[in-house]
C-alpha cells in the first residue's frame, strides 16, 4: 500500500531520525533504509530530503561529516543526544495522534 | 533535464556559497547513486537519468526549501567568539587595568567601544564569511607591509580612541600580565583571590585567542564541506565552554568590583594622612621634550634615600624610557620601571613612601600597576605605623585618581 505525500510530508523529520538512530547514514542510504523498512511502502521525493537533513543539522538534531565510502567521499548524518531526544518525544507525539485518531474514527 | 543543469537549478537559491559547493557534491553523489541503480536494472543511460530526475522531485521547490534552511543566517560559533570578546572581555580587560570605577565617563566610553567594537566584528565577519573574502585579504596584505615596514601598526593606531584603548590595551594588558603575575609567584606563594583572579582573566585571554583562531580557520577551510565529526564537536564544546568561562569571569569581576568600590569609598569616608611623598615625574607631550623639563625628588626617611634618574636624554613622543632607582648607601642601581609615552597623553609616574596611620587596626589601599609587594589593583592590608613604599600611575586625564585617596 502506497501512501499519500502529504500523509508521508508529515513524519518525514521522524522517519528520517528513526533511520539514523541505528547508524550514521548519507542521504541516498536514509532513503533506502526507509524504502527498506517500510517494505517500499513508504517514499518520498529524494531531493526533498536534504532540506530536511540540513533543517535537521541547523537545529543541532543532526551533524554531517565526511567519511570515505566505496572509494567516494560522501556525506554522512549523525543523530545528536538532543536529536535522539527530540526524536523520542516525536515518537510520542506520534502515538498519542494515533491513538486520538483511533478514537475519532472508533467513536461509539 | 541532465545532471548538472537539475542540480543547478536547485543550489542556485542557496545563497551562502561553501553550501552551495557542498550541496552540489552532496546532491551529485545522491543523483550518481540513483542513477547507478536504475542502470543496474537495466535502463539505458539516458532513461536511467530521466527516472533519476523523477525520482528527486522538482528541482525549483527543492532549492526553494534549500534556499530557506540556508538564508543568510549568521554562523552561531563564529559570531558568538565575537560577541564574547566585545561584551565581556573588553570591560573585564579594562577593569583589570584599573580604569572602571575611576571616572563615569570613562565607563561611557567603554559601552562606546563596546558598541564600536561589535559593529567592526560584525562587519568584519559578514564580508569574511559571504563575500569579498579575497578581496578582504588581499586588500590587508599591502596594508600591514606597509605599516610594518613604517614602524608597525602601533605607532599609526595608538591615538585612535578605539584602537588603542581597546585593542592595544588589551594585548599590552595581558603581556604585563603575565611578567607581573610571574614575579610574584617567584616572591612568594602566599596569593590572594585577585591574582587568581589575573590568572583566570589570562587562561580566558588565550582562549580567547584559540578560538578566534579555530573559528577563523574553519572559515578559510569553507567550514561545514570539510570539517569533521570530530572538529565539529571540538566547535561545540569551545563554544559552551567560552559562553561558561565567560560567565565566571563576569561574576568574579562584578564581585571583586563590588568590594573594590565599597573598600575605596570606606577609605575615602576614613580620611587619610600622607607624611612623605614623590620621586619622580614625567611628561611625555612634546616629541622633543628633554630631559631636563623632567622633574626629579627623592624620597628620605630615617635609614635610607632613593633617588630616581631617567637614563635617556630625549623624549620622542613613543619612546619607552627607563628609570633607575639607587640607594644612597651603596645600593646597586636597579630598574624601578620602563614606561612607554604616547602622543598627547600626559603621564605621571610617581613613586610614594606613605606613613600609614591608621585610627583601625587595618586600612586598606589601592596602588596602581605591579611594584614591588604590591599587585595591580589589589587591595593591600596594613597594620598601624608601618612604612610602605606604593607606586601610584597616575594619568592626567583622569582627573580622579587614587594618588590622593586617604589613608588614616
Amino acid at each position: 500500500m502506497r501512501y499519500s505525500k502529504e500523509l508521508v510530508k508529515g513524519s518525514t523529520h521522524l522517519l528520517v531520525l528513526a533511520v539514523l538512530e541505528t547508524e550514521d547514514l548519507y542521504g541516498y542510504k536514509i532513503c533506502r533504509e526507509i524504502e527498506l523498512r517500510s517494505q517500499n511502502e513508504l517514499s518520498m521525493g529524494e531531493g526533498t530530503l536534504y532540506p530536511i537533513l540540513h533543517a535537521l543539522e541547523k537545529e543541532d538534531y543532526v551533524e554531517s561529516y565526511w567519511r570515505e565510502c566505496d572509494g567516494r567521499s560522501r556525506k554522512y548524518y549523525h543523530i545528536t543526544r538532543k536529536g535522539l531526544r527530540h526524536l523520542k518525544s516525536l515518537k510520542e507525539e506520534r502515538n498519542a495522534f494515533n491513538k486520538s485518531i483511533d478514537k475519532v474514527l472508533n467513536f461509539g | 533535464m541532465n545532471k548538472q543543469e537539475y542540480i543547478k537549478n536547485i543550489i542556485k537559491h542557496i545563497q551562502n556559497d561553501s553550501m552551495q559547493k557542498e550541496s552540489f557534491r552532496e546532491l551529485s553523489d545522491h543523483f550518481e547513486d540513483r542513477k547507478q541503480y536504475y542502470l543496474d536494472a537495466g535502463f539505458e543511460e539516458e532513461v536511467a537519468e530521466e527516472k533519476t530526475v523523477a525520482r528527486m522531485g522538482d528541482a525549483e521547490l527543492i532549492g526553494t526549501k534549500m534556499g530557506k534552511v540556508h538564508g543568510r543566517r549568521f554562523y552561531v560559533p563564529v559570531l558568538l567568539i565575537e560577541l564574547v570578546l566585545g561584551l565581556v572581555m573588553t570591560p573585564v580587560a579594562l577593569f583589570m587595568s584599573g580604569f572602571i570605577g575611576e571616572a563615569v565617563l570613562l565607563e561611557m566610553k567603554v559601552l562606546a567601544e563596546c558598541i564600536l567594537l561589535l559593529f567592526l566584528f560584525l562587519f568584519s565577519y559578514i564580508g569574511l564569511r559571504y563575500r569579498y573574502k579575497s578581496l578582504l585579504i588581499l586588500a590587508c596584505i599591502p596594508f600591514v607591509l606597509f605599516l610594518t615596514l613604517k614602524g608597525g601598526l602601533y605607532l599609526y593606531t595608538s591615538t585612535v580612541p578605539f584602537v588603542s584603548g581597546t585593542v592595544w590595551e588589551t594585548v599590552y594588558l595581558a603581556l604585563g600580565k603575565v611578567k607581573a603575575l610571574y614575579e610574584v609567584a617567584a616572591r612568594s606563594w602566599v596569593v590572594d583571590v585577585s591574582w587568581w583572579l589575573q590568572v583566570l582573566s589570562l587562561l580566558f585571554y588565550a582562549w580567547i585567542i584559540f578560538c578566534a583562531i579555530a573559528g577563523i580557520m574553519i572559515m578559510v577551510r569553507e567550514d561545514r564541506a570539510k570539517c569533521t565529526l570530530k572538529q565539529k564537536k571540538m566547535l561545540k564544546l569551545i563554544k559552551r565552554s567560552m559562553l561558561g568561562m565567560g560567565l565566571v569571569i563576569l561574576v568574579s569581576a562584578g564581585a571583586f568590583y563590588a568590594v573594590y568600590y565599597a573598600e575605596a569609598t570606606a577609605a575615602r569616608d576614613a580620611g587619610v594622612e600622607e607624611s612623605s611623598v614623590l620621586a619622580v615625574y614625567a611628561k611625555g607631550i612634546d616629541e622633543n621634550q628633554s630631559l631636563n623639563e623632567m622633574e626629579g625628588a627623592y624620597i628620605q626617611d630615617d635609614t635610607d634615600s632613593f633617588y630616581s634618574y631617567v637614563s635617556d636624554t630625549k623624549i620622542e613622543s613613543t619612546d619607552t624610557i627607563q628609570l633607575y632607582g639607587s640607594g644612597e648607601d651603596g645600593e646597586p642601581i636597579r630598574r624601578i620601571e620602563k614606561k612607554r609615552f604616547d602622543n598627547n597623553i600626559e603621564y605621571y609616574i610617581v613613586i610614594h613612601e606613605v606613613n600609614v596611620k591608621t585610627t583601625k587596626d587595618y586600612m586598606y589601599f589601592s596602588n596602581k600597576g605591579l611594584w614591588e609587594n604590591f599587585s595591580k589593583d589589589k587591595w593591600t592590608k596594613v597594620k598601624k605605623g608601618e612604612k610602605y613604599l606604593v607606586a601610584f600611575e597616575k594619568r592626567a586625564d583622569y582627573p580622579k585618581n587614587f594618588v590622593e585617596f586617604t589613608i588614616q
